[in-house]
């Protein structure tokens, strides 16, 4: 066994309360293959506004024995229909203020097209298929963020057949 | 004991985060939509959020459907749809 093939082993999911360093995740994703030639990342930051009001921040809930499952699982779908080098998914809960980040993708690959196109993949199954809920709070109450339709249609334009 | 987990505005408005049910106090054979049929006859509010059409069921940590068997051990999460990202 040559541990140095096992490309999945470099890919990294993480669900933290704590922030994390883009910096550091890119020279990660950098060094980890001389064989790619193109690394995308996204990163969710917290807004300071809704349609109606003005935020001070965002909690976020989720079910701790599914999330790491259900981001693997996306993980796992990417890599079927993309040719990736890694991927790394990371997505904070608690207590965020504005500004804040709040997740990040950050996928290598070969050529361009394939991480552009996986990294909003990701980010659109996992909008609808990961168990986590954003609850919004402001200075006249704390409210749960509704799902929203475009969200779905979203994650349904990359597999129109089944959906 | 059969595990049901609440999350969100479902376990907020419910004031229950889990319950342990006993299998054998359940309708045979159990399914997803036959312990949300059980829930929902707990009461007012329990029928009003625990609907088959504005819930999402996770069954051992996978997501479910209606048809989706239930087993005695298993753990069940009920949860309004998923807003992260």
């Amino acid at each position: 066994m040559s541990a140095n093939l096992n490309l999945h082993n470099e890919d990294r999911i993480s669900v933290q309360e704590a922030d994390f360093d883009v910096a550091f995740e890119y020279q990660r994703l950098q060094h980890l293959s001389a064989n790619n030639g193109a690394v995308v990342f996204f990163v969710g930051l917290v807004r300071d506004f809704n349609a109606n009001q003005l935020l001070n921040g965002l909690f976020l809930e989720h079910y701790p024995a599914m999330t790491q499952i259900a981001l693997a699982d996306i993980v796992r779908q990417a890599k079927e229909k993309w040719s990736l080098g890694s991927v790394t998914l990371i997505h904070r809960v608690g207590k965020l203020a504005v500004n804040e980040q709040i997740v990040m993708v950050g996928v290598t690959s070969q050529h361009r097209q394939a991480a552009f196109q996986s990294a909003e993949f990701m980010m659109d199954y996992l909008k609808v298929n990961a168990p986590f809920w954003k609850k919004e709070l402001s200075e006249s109450g704390d409210f749960w963020v509704e799902a929203k339709q475009t969200d779905q249609q979203a994650a349904n334009r990359w597999s129109p057949k089944t959906s | 004991m059969l595990k049901v987990l609440f999350f969100g505005q479902i376990r907020e408005r419910l004031a229950t985060d889990q319950l342990s049910l006993d299998i054998a106090q359940l309708p045979t054979p159990l399914t997803v939509k036959a312990l949300c049929e059980y829930l929902a006859s707990k009461g007012e509010q329990w029928r009003e959020l625990i609907t088959t059409h504005s819930c999402l069921i996770a069954v051992n940590q996978t997501m479910a459907n209606l048809d989706t068997p239930i087993n005695g051990h298993d753990e069940v999460a009920i949860f309004p749809p998923v807003t992260g990202g």
